[in-house]
């Protein structure tokens, strides 16, 4: 079966197979434990993914890492290909159909690398499956205690919704937030010449109303919704950016949102797309969920 | 150092302040019948000026305004240039907020249709109006040398759709969330700032005074300061606006700065030899475009200027131009028909080709289809440069008061259709 029909209509969840790629940086053993933490959960089988030759003890150190993780040999299988890196990353990715891969990412990126690109965030603009970008990974990893989903307008919204309230289950969260995101723009020139406080406010009023009612719907069709405990709230801004505002105070453990609608390129870097303000930035983990096959 | 006088002072207050009420009196008016602000203005100024006050009350109409009755008295002069600093003020500001309404980012995020819409309905109006001005010189009143500007020019009118109008009428029907409605407000964006780009253009080659530049030197120009200000000017803006906007006092702090900015950018433009419409449009877009800038100050911004310095240029249109008598019935109705035909068709197709069905491109060319304020400043603007006559100038504003009357009840008629 090629790999199209493989991913026809599939939820972005559960993660069957997760991917982290390794480098032996000196958060390896954090990003590896993390990896180790959620595929143990997940039940998933863990790949390794090693850009470039593996030498006998770098082989061994990896071994030694997955014992300590309690992660059995059989679940897990390392992966050795040459190459470009994000090239040779996501080929594993797409050939043994991973589900999410995790990346460690550096919090922010300085000008140069935003525009130039890093190689976690050039995969977090590409990648054809879910990627999870793990700013300050632990070696002691913790469960995602509170989870945020950012959800708008796009179709896309919807497996975004559904997949948080999958993870909130597995992790067994204690909050769940669902942030919707509206966005309009002009509003404020559009009603600039006619138009008083109380009329750009009940539009908003209207707006926040019919974004609850939307949500609300989703959510009595997503199985295992109600065994959460879950928080909306409606936010005015530009996508993207004004999540990463709400973020950063609210400092959850986990922030989800949809992937972008394309892979991104260098004008979206300079007139930024939704994502890039976040991938500017990182307000916490970030799991960008691709809903592939859909 | 030149001061008004005592007298001249008096004479600009009540001119100023007259202009004030009566615009605040017609947009209210009209807003009862859920016609925008500026249409109020509009006639608020037709029924000051000279067709309607100066006809039937000549002697108010002295009083009121000396300076536009005698503008051939030597002691007019002072106020008649503080008044044109004030009608140049509100029009560079009135572009700065046009600039803040665009956003790049939407724009891309639209992509393939948005750019087939934008290209469609900009070439086939250029391109009818550039034909019908060749075909009808003499109705268009162009001497011989002119026509191919002129031309290029009533082709960039018909061109532009009025972005805040449309997205008022696509926010009132529920359509501006909607693919259509996207599709609209993205190409609209788009088409604002080729337009200016290209009346900006025209305005420097047309430009026959000593400091006037060649057309290499000016498209160079733009593009420098166009690409430095949406990029790196737009970036600098952005980063800066969270820090200014909790250390200043709010919104004072911003709403001076960004005026600051606007009134910078434009002098830089006109000190470069291309119009300072084009710098205060520009870093609109810059200062508009950024994801820090309050929504709360975006609105202080609009309401400040949509409120106080647009109605003077607004009322201004009808104060220095007679519309009796540069009503020209059949210049009128040929710009309808040129406008009508050109825009609905050249937007319906770019939509089709970009992927709209047959039904929805119809609604994106019907809306497209909606003229406003920026057509009137270009009018005036071009007016102003010998590139139009006074009557070119007063159809450009009844296709403007049509299109916007028309635009709503056609779009309602074509979505219920659907």
């Amino acid at each position: 079966m090629n790999l199209a029909n493989q991913l026809k209509n599939r939820l972005p969840y559960p993660f069957e197979t997760i991917a982290v790629a390794v480098t032996f940086s000196p958060r390896y053993k954090a990003v590896l434990s993390e990896a180790a933490r959620i595929s143990r959960i997940h039940r998933a089988k863990l790949l390794l993914i090693h850009v470039g030759v593996l030498s006998t003890q770098q082989k061994r150190k990896l071994e030694i890492g997955m014992v300590a993780c309690h992660i059995k040999p059989e679940h897990y299988e390392i992966k050795q290909i040459q190459g470009a890196i994000v090239q040779c990353i996501l080929k594993v990715c797409k050939e043994n159909v991973v589900d999410l891969l995790i990346l460690g990412a550096l919090k922010k990126e300085s000008v140069l690398q935003h525009y130039v690109g890093t190689i976690a965030r050039k995969i977090s603009r590409t990648a054809k499956c879910s990627i999870l970008l793990l700013p300050d990974p632990k070696e002691r990893p913790k469960r995602f205690k509170n989870v945020v989903v950012a959800i708008n307008d796009s179709p896309k919204s919807s497996f975004t919704l559904s997949t948080s309230v999958y993870i909130s289950n597995i992790e067994n969260a204690e909050e769940l937030y669902i942030v919707n995101e509206e966005y309009i723009p002009m509003l404020e020139s559009a009603y600039a010449d006619s138009s008083t406080d109380e009329e750009i406010g009940e539009n908003k009023k209207e707006a926040i109303t019919e974004r609850k009612e939307k949500t609300n719907k989703l959510l009595d069709e997503i199985p295992g919704a109600s065994s959460v405990d879950i928080k909306q709230r409606v936010i005015f801004g530009k996508p993207g950016h004004s999540i990463q505002v709400f973020s950063k105070c609210k400092k959850p453990d986990l922030l989800l949102v949809n992937s972008p609608k394309k892979t991104l390129g260098f004008l979206d870097r300079l007139f930024p797309n939704h994502l890039e303000y976040l991938l500017e930035d990182l307000p916490c983990n970030l799991l960008i969920v691709h809903s592939r096959g859909f | 150092m030149v001061k008004l006088g005592h007298q001249d002072m008096i004479v600009f207050l009540v001119g100023l302040g007259s202009i004030l009420i009566i615009a605040r009196l017609f947009a209210e008016l009209f807003k009862q019948f859920k016609l925008p602000s500026v249409l109020g203005e509009i006639v608020a100024g037709v029924l000051l000026g000279p067709s309607f006050l100066g006809f039937f009350f000549p002697e108010c109409f002295e009083y009121l305004f000396p300076f536009i009755a005698h503008p051939e008295f030597t002691s007019t002069i002072p106020v008649q240039y503080a008044m044109d600093a004030m009608i140049n003020i509100s029009v560079i500001m009135l572009l700065f907020i046009a600039g803040m309404e665009v956003q790049l980012p939407l724009v891309i995020e639209q992509g393939k249709v948005a750019l087939s819409t934008t290209f469609f309905s900009m070439l086939i109006p250029i391109g009818v109006g550039y034909l019908g001005v060749q075909m009808l010189p003499d109705l268009f009143m162009v001497s011989n040398g002119n026509v191919g500007i002129v031309g290029f020019f009533i082709g960039v009118v018909l061109s532009i759709t009025a972005l805040p109008v449309i997205a008022r009428i696509l926010m009132d029907m529920k359509l501006f969330k909607t693919r259509i409605g996207m599709t609209i407000i993205a190409s609209a964006m788009l088409i604002d700032l080729l337009g200016w780009l290209i009346f900006s253009v025209l305005l420097s080659v047309i430009d026959k005074s000593e400091t006037s530049t060649s057309l290499g030197y000016t498209l160079i120009s733009i593009i420098l300061f166009g690409g430095f200000m949406l990029t790196i000017g737009s970036k600098l803006i952005d980063k800066s606006l969270p820090w200014v906007q909790t250390k200043f006092s709010w919104p004072g702090g911003v709403l001076s700065l960004s005026l600051a900015l606007c009134f910078l950018g434009a002098a830089f433009t006109e000190s470069i030899g291309i119009h300072s419409i084009l710098g205060a449009f520009i870093v609109g877009i810059a200062f508009g475009d950024s994801a820090n800038l309050r929504d709360r100050t975006r609105e202080i911004i609009h309401q400040f200027v949509t409120n106080v310095f647009a109605p003077i240029f607004f009322v201004s249109i009808g104060l220095y131009v007679n519309f009796v008598d540069n009503f020209n019935l059949p210049l009128i109705s040929v710009l309808f028909v040129l406008a009508y035909t050109s825009k609905i068709f050249g937007a319906h197709l770019g939509a089709r080709i970009g992927g709209l069905s047959k039904r929805d491109s119809w609604a994106v060319g019907v809306a497209m289809n909606t003229h406003g304020v920026l057509e009137i400043i270009l009018g005036s603007l071009a007016m102003a440069a010998g590139i139009i006559n006074e009557e070119v100038f007063v159809a450009i504003v009844v296709l403007v008061v049509v299109s916007i009357i028309t635009s709503a009840p056609m779009l309602r008629r074509i979505v219920r259709k659907n």
